[in-house]
């Protein structure tokens, strides 16, 4: 499952914000630090990658994210 | 691994402790400490059989814990706290376990200065780990 898809199905959303990567936490109301948390594990559990428990509070952007898991799954 | 307290999160301190006194008395007060990190602040009211419950004050509206105040037909209880001796252990050993990890490492002045971060629970609720320096 890719990113998006991930986002809009814990974000609960029908459809994908326009500046989807430009968003950074808070950006919109479903957004929040839970929301997040569970944005993450749900991309570790769909992509099969880990993250630390000392980086996973920096994850709060899309591109920052993808940045990270690009560079997991190397 | 020791339970320390459990954290609930208030639009007053002084308005909070005197629903305690008048509906739950029997215990102490701490001082006040604020709470740069998260802005907000923070009080203890312990029982006599040490029982600890922390009372959390949003300072601001940009603090992380404001938005819990703002979700109505909610509970405020925020999380519960444990404290433990090796907290970096503990972190990975949770991490493995599937919890996330909400902050980073801070210092907080409240616990002497002791390093404590927050988690979230595969059962969606939050967990403060508090390092035991003791």
């Amino acid at each position: 499952m890719e990113i998006k898809k991930i986002f809009c199905e814990v974000m609960e959303l029908d459809t994908l914000p326009e500046d989807f990567d430009y968003l950074k936490i808070g950006d919109i109301p479903e957004w929040d630090s839970m929301a997040n948390m569970n944005f993450l594990m749900s991309i570790e559990r769909n992509l099969n990658i880990r993250f630390s428990f000392d980086e996973m509070a920096e994850l709060t952007s899309i591109n920052i994210i993808k940045l990270r898991i690009a560079e997991l799954q190397q | 691994m020791k339970f320390d307290h459990i954290g609930i999160v208030v639009e007053s301190i002084d308005r909070s402790r005197a629903m305690f006194e008048r509906d739950f008395p029997g215990f102490s007060s701490s001082k006040i400490y604020i709470d740069k990190e998260i802005d907000v602040k923070i009080q203890f009211i312990e029982y006599h059989n040490s029982n600890k419950i922390e009372l959390i004050e949003p300072l601001s509206a940009s603090s992380p814990i404001r938005s819990v105040l703002e979700k109505k037909n909610s509970s405020n209880i925020h999380h519960l706290a444990y404290s433990c001796r090796d907290i970096e252990e503990a972190c990975n050993t949770y991490r493995d376990k599937g919890y996330g990890f909400l902050t980073k490492f801070y210092c907080a002045e409240a616990f002497k200065g002791a390093r404590v971060i927050f988690l979230l629970s595969p059962l969606n609720f939050i967990v403060e780990l508090i390092e035991d320096n003791d």
